[in-house]
């Protein structure tokens, strides 16, 4: 399976006013996986993701040595980074790879009929036939359980939080994508509602062939639908691995902690605890490793030299020097 | 027996907004009774518009019941004549840390006020010394550090924890904490989680916890009272063990049932334990019992009469005919 990528992104580094808050990230999508992306609000979960659709705000560049190969396009491999704004837009955005954004709820225009949020999202990547959108758009809104015969006239102001989400998701597989970036899918729904989006996600990927990129910083839901894992902080993976390996055995300190932190549902005996010390301020980063402050097993290396990313095993990376030769000296 | 804290009886509180010409009336919360003992914690779960944030806030005096009485240690909190000792007595903590702290004042004024104004402290310098330890306590170490930034140079778990020392600070005996942790991260989640357990514990505070995440109030142990609430009305309470372990309510069952758990082991495609419905809404609430229309085990009575909240045993109290 492995080297099934779809997309190969390497040295990714976006600076914000000058001021590096994606540091050098280097992270494969394989065809048909679930890749979940973790970490805390201000990570730099976001902003891979922006980068990749290539939506930054004006104050954020990406910078010139990143590259992301993306390989659905037949034989074609193209570098999206290096590619024209407008290239991009006509061969990738949507066809290819697609976002649902966070605050879904508020990403709909109040003022448009469902409809016309279908219409307009194709017209915009020139799809022109009515009578193909309307098609494609019935057919999605059955594959999100919705009424197309009663949504599609309804303002979006109509429609409850659960709906609106059913309708960002169709809105995002309308021209076909093969990856879909979910940012945070679920975090402004109710318990059961959450749920029920969680299980449309599962029978989508199924129906669709589809490849989903999950944003997230909610460790249940990553257990819940990824298949692999990269722990992101302060813009740097710090530990990537399948899911069951993250969970079960996590490597990297952070995710020791982040994993503790979190209760498990019925579980008593273990109470949940905070991970100590404050969080990233990307102005000014801690020496050497950036978790090293908060760090229980922080050593005097931790302090001077960042730790690389190293392959431990297959399909398993990590960035500690706890696991480098420099530990033991 | 002791009396409790805080007494809800009966209470309903009806809300109306005008479609066209038309005024439209519901319930947002139909005949709640409640008891909260002293130094306890209570949880109170839900969906969207089941009435937790409106229970709450009728325990604090800020909206007015439409029929039914809250009673604080037996009087009516209603007709009390010394509204600031009682506004002093109770103390809440919101939900949005980006909206609830003035970004003109700094963290020394935000804490220091409501000292000065409930006479709490003799003059400014006693007041900064108990500023000072409070902040300790809230993990806002060391206090220099805080004392003279504005609210907006704080991240979000900084100002959450300002809430709740603004809380504290005033030495309430009963607090209603209106989901305090759904803006924050996990890591940040469970540091304010220990932090308002601990510090509730210590001094002998009554709490109402509103969420709608279940896991979370397990900071709290496994003791403590849950009440279930679905449009409006208390559908099960118990202990959160007895609730997590064996749930009696279809409702809370669905509910647990639906939860994400943070363990690849429990994936499954779930689904939900209730029949397809409409979300569920005040407005147009099914007759009879309010989960009618999407309880599996719903049979004739279900739909015709409203089930009451019925003792199951000591600890343990559910409104369903199948109990």
């Amino acid at each position: 399976m492995m080297d099934d990528a779809l997309l190969d992104i390497k040295k990714l580094q976006v600076d914000f006013l000058g001021v590096p808050t994606v540091r050098g990230i280097d992270l494969k999508v394989y065809k048909k996986e679930t890749l979940g992306i973790i970490g805390e609000s201000g990570s730099g979960k976001t902003t891979i993701a922006r980068a990749i659709m290539r939506i930054l705000s004006e104050d954020g560049t990406i910078s010139p040595d990143s590259s992301a190969i993306y390989y659905g396009l037949g034989d074609k491999e193209v570098n999206m980074f290096k590619l024209p704004l407008a290239e991009y837009s006509k061969l990738i955005r949507w066809k290819e790879i697609s976002m649902v954004f966070q605050s879904a709820l508020n990403s709909l225009n109040p003022t448009l009929k469902v409809k016309d949020h279908f219409v307009e999202t194709a017209k915009a990547h020139g799809l022109s036939s009515s009578s193909k959108i309307m098609e494609r758009t019935w057919e999605l809104l059955e594959a999100v359980k919705l009424d197309p015969d009663r949504v599609l006239r309804m303002f979006t102001v109509e429609l409850s939080g659960g709906m609106k989400q059913r309708i960002v998701i169709a809105l995002s597989l309308l021209l076909n994508p093969k990856i879909v970036i979910l940012d945070e899918p679920t975090t402004a729904l109710d318990v059961l509602t959450q749920r029920t989006i969680l299980d449309l996600l599962k029978k989508l990927r199924e129906a669709f062939k589809l490849t989903y990129v999950l944003i997230t910083h909610d460790i249940a839901l990553i257990a819940d639908l990824a298949d692999r894992v990269a722990v992101i902080y302060a813009g740097k993976i710090v530990e990537e691995g399948n899911v069951e390996d993250i969970f079960y055995n996590p490597l990297h300190p952070y995710v020791k902690l982040l994993l503790e932190a979190v209760p498990k549902l019925g579980e008593f005996d273990k109470l949940p605890k905070p991970i100590p010390g404050v969080s990233i301020d990307y102005k000014n980063l801690p020496s050497g490793c950036s978790f090293h402050p908060r760090c229980p097993y922080a050593s005097d290396i931790c302090l001077v030299r960042e730790p690389p990313l190293i392959n431990i095993e297959k399909n398993r990376r990590v960035a500690c020097h706890i696991y480098t030769s420099f530990w033991k000296e | 027996m002791t009396e409790p804290l805080i007494t809800v009886k009966n209470v309903s509180r009806k809300f109306s907004f005008r479609k066209g010409l038309r005024a439209v009336e519901f319930y947002a919360l139909k005949n709640v009774d409640l008891e909260i003992p002293r130094a306890s914690i209570i949880g109170l779960v839900g969906e969207s518009g089941s009435g937790k944030t409106t229970l709450g806030k009728i325990t604090l005096a800020l909206l007015k019941p439409t029929n039914g009485e809250v009673l604080y240690e037996g009087k009516d909190i209603f007709k009390l004549t010394k509204k600031k000792e009682y506004r002093r007595l109770l103390q809440y903590i919101p939900q949005d840390p980006y909206a609830s702290l003035n970004p003109f004042k700094t963290v020394k004024q935000l804490l220091m006020e409501p000292l000065l104004y409930h006479k709490l402290a003799n003059d400014k310098r006693e007041a900064m010394e108990i500023v000072r330890e409070l902040m300790i306590n809230v993990g806002l170490t060391p206090p220099e550090r805080y004392m003279n930034l504005y609210s907006p140079q704080l991240s979000g778990g900084e100002r959450q924890r300002i809430n709740i020392a603004r809380a504290l600070i005033i030495k309430p005996t009963y607090i209603v904490a209106d989901e305090p942790t759904t803006m924050l991260d996990a890591s940040l989640k469970s540091g304010i989680m220990t932090t308002l357990r601990d510090l509730v514990t210590k001094t002998n505070i009554s709490l109402a916890f509103i969420t709608h995440e279940m896991s979370l109030m397990q900071f709290f142990g496994p003791s403590f009272t849950v009440a279930v609430m679905y449009l409006g009305r208390i559908m099960e309470q118990g202990t959160l063990k007895d609730l997590l372990n064996e749930p009696l309510h279809p409702y809370t069952k669905a509910l647990i049932h639906a939860m994400p758990v943070a363990d690849p082991k429990y994936r499954s495609d779930r689904g939900i334990l209730l029949k397809e419905a409409p979300p569920p809404s005040p407005i147009s609430k099914p007759p009879g019992c309010s989960l009618s229309d999407r309880c599996p085990f719903a049979f004739d009575l279900c739909s015709k009469e409203e089930p009451i909240l019925k003792n199951i045993s000591a600890t343990r109290k559910a409104a369903c005919h199948l109990y």
